[in-house]
């Protein structure tokens, strides 16, 4: 059977590629599918372009053995999977920022607008600080803007100051980037080929 | 409607989980166990004696005095009650085994079943290898004589966490993160810890190495660099001494290692394994060695044992197309209800009858009489129309 691997259209895509292309991956098909969910088979791996929580899904359900995902979606789904390696590409920090006033100006419940609403409410809770979390898919910097929210948790390469006018601070909530994740069907009944490739990327990011 | 979480099932999925059944039951007697059955309602107190939040976490109601009831969450609490009570005074080891449903409230995000059906097996008495061993290779001979055609059993050792720690030569903070991170399979924020601890390069990378081996043969072989401490190399040298022992007994490429491989149950105490087949995304079983469960019950036996989840086991084979062959749809008797003697006459004969009123037209087989003459329509196709004796003939009956 193939190796079966999944990777999410994210922005910094591209460096992924060339990582997993150095590691003797074939990913020349993946770039067939265009920017487009899909599956696609070719010398003996099948790739699979899908959202990064559905690839978790379908790690956990056995029918993908490997991904690379943002460490914000395995914080925020908590997914039973192996998280192997920081493949150190795609670096970004997820952070909590507000405009100036927003978080000691509020009464009652500060919200925060994200994608990440566990996340989200565990920081918060953690900090002895109750919120609401807005969930939001992809606008949470316009929420703000918009008075919908008082705050946003969101990655700092989408949280800048073109994004949200007026942006006064940022606390960085976590470290995050590309991690190379499988599944726990595929640690087991694949283990040998996943050891060789992670064998392979890690020499390859020792020697960057 | 029925409750979130459970399922009906039909008769061609009960035949097929039937027969899976047949054959665990017949790989678990050859081995020399004995079936028991326990009742499917335990007192509260007991299953709490696991001290395990699954366990304890089961379905509650009271009986008419008042007294708190819970539906058993699993097998193994009930048969180590049942064998404290009842095999106390016998000669050990004792074997055991079980074909039951357990019930745990429903959790999608956990991928569990409010109600789930499991076959498995309890060795009780016996604390060596050569009975850990034992449980590996029962749990392989029955999944290959079940048919799966690809499968591996993975296992660990619980003892491995703790040896590391203490090889690490770790602060109680860093532990405590250490074994989280394990626990989580977030191998990246372990070696974090690592590097913060300032734990020394050539331990760090040896056990970044065995991580990465998951789920090979090669990886005992790595563990072994770490084993500085009498802890670590115990806990090895027990992992090698069971696959020597499943090697011996044949089932040398069906066995794997993972020292990430952590079981969720509390009472699990030393050796633990997994078994995994394609295209099913959970264990189809999992057992372990559980050497203080028994004295919850005051009986101070070691004991080690696995459970096959039937469900997960019928997926897997039907994902290889290796589902058990079935019985034949019975042969349909239009008119049936009118010629009770015929009926009968087929039954005695081997023939699955299901007996109709006249004038309906079920899918072959069926059998209708017509003008005095008995037309056979077999599932094949054949059609025999002639005499009650030449459709005796073109049944086989001859």
């Amino acid at each position: 059977m193939t190796l079966r691997v999944g990777l999410e259209p994210q922005p910094q895509l591209e460096a992924v590629l060339g990582l997993l292309a150095s590691a003797a991956l074939p990913v020349a098909a993946l770039r067939s599918l265009q920017h487009q969910p899909g599956v696609v088979e070719a010398d003996g791996v099948t790739w699979v372009r899908a959202s990064g929580a559905d690839l978790l899904a379908c790690c956990e359900s056995g029918v993908l053995d490997l991904a690379v995902v943002g460490k914000e979606l395995l914080l925020e789904h908590e997914p039973d999977v192996f998280e192997l390696l920081d493949l150190r590409v795609a670096p970004a920090r997820l952070v909590f920022a507000a405009t100036a006033g927003a978080r000691e100006g509020r009464r009652g419940r500060l919200r925060v607008a994200t994608r990440f609403p566990r996340v989200t409410a565990r920081y918060f809770a953690a900090g002895g600080l109750q919120v609401q979390p807005v969930r939001l898919t992809s606008a949470a910097t316009l929420a703000v803007s918009l008075g919908l929210a008082d705050g946003v948790m969101e990655l700092d390469t989408v949280v800048t100051a073109a994004a949200l006018p007026g942006l006064a601070y940022r606390e960085v909530v976590a470290r995050c980037g590309a991690r190379l994740v499988a599944g726990r069907a595929a640690r087991s009944l694949r283990g040998a080929e996943i050891a060789a490739l992670l064998a392979r990327l890690r020499a390859l990011l020792e020697h960057r | 409607m029925i409750p979130e979480g459970m399922r009906d099932v039909l008769p061609g999925e009960a035949a097929e989980l039937h027969a899976i059944e047949a054959v665990l039951r017949a790989r678990f007697a050859a081995y020399g166990y004995g079936e028991v059955r326990t009742p499917t309602l335990e007192f509260a107190e007991t299953l709490e004696l696991a001290e395990d939040d699954t366990l304890g976490g089961g379905y509650r109601l009271f009986d008419e005095q008042g007294r708190e009831l819970m539906l058993r969450t699993d097998m193994t609490v009930p048969v180590a009650r049942l064998a404290a009570a009842r095999y106390r005074e016998r000669p050990l080891p004792l074997r055991l085994f079980y074909v039951g449903g357990s019930f745990r409230p429903w959790a999608p995000q956990r991928s569990q079943d409010g109600e789930f059906l499991q076959a498995g097996v309890e060795l009780l008495g016996a604390a060596s290898a050569e009975a850990d061993a034992e449980c590996v290779s029962l749990l392989c001979d029955a999944l290959e004589t079940s048919g799966l055609p690809e499968y591996r059993v993975t296992l660990n050792t619980m003892a491995f966490p703790t040896a590391l720690v203490d090889t690490l030569g770790l602060g109680a903070d860093d532990s405590e993160a250490l074994l989280e991170a394990l626990a989580d399979r977030d191998y990246p924020l372990l070696e974090t810890i690592m590097a913060n601890a300032s734990v020394g390069d050539e331990a760090t990378k040896a056990l970044q190495a065995t991580l990465a081996l998951g789920g090979t043969r090669d990886s005992l072989a790595q563990a072994r660099k770490l084993a500085t401490t009498p802890a670590m190399e115990a806990a090895i040298e027990r992992l090698v001494q069971v696959r020597d022992l499943v090697a011996e007994a044949g089932f040398e490429d069906a066995v794997t290692f993972d020292f990430g491989l952590f079981q969720d149950l509390g009472y699990y105490t030393g050796v633990i394994f997994e078994a995994w087949a394609p295209g099913v995304g959970l264990p189809v079983a999992s057992g372990g060695r559980y050497d203080e469960l028994p004295a919850r019950f005051e009986w101070e036996v070691p004991g080690v044992g696995f459970a096959v989840a039937l469900d997960r086991l019928r997926d897997a084979l039907d994902e290889s197309d290796r589902l058990p062959a079935v019985p034949p749809a019975p042969l349909a008797f239009v008119g049936g209800f009118d010629e009770p003697a015929r009926v009968a006459e087929l039954r005695r004969a081997g023939v699955s009858v299901a007996a109709l009123t006249a004038g309906v037209a079920p899918p072959a087989p069926s059998l209708r009489r017509e003008d005095g003459r008995y037309v056979l329509e077999l599932a094949d196709g054949t059609r025999t129309d002639g005499t009650w004796r030449e459709v005796l003939r073109a049944l086989g009956l001859g």
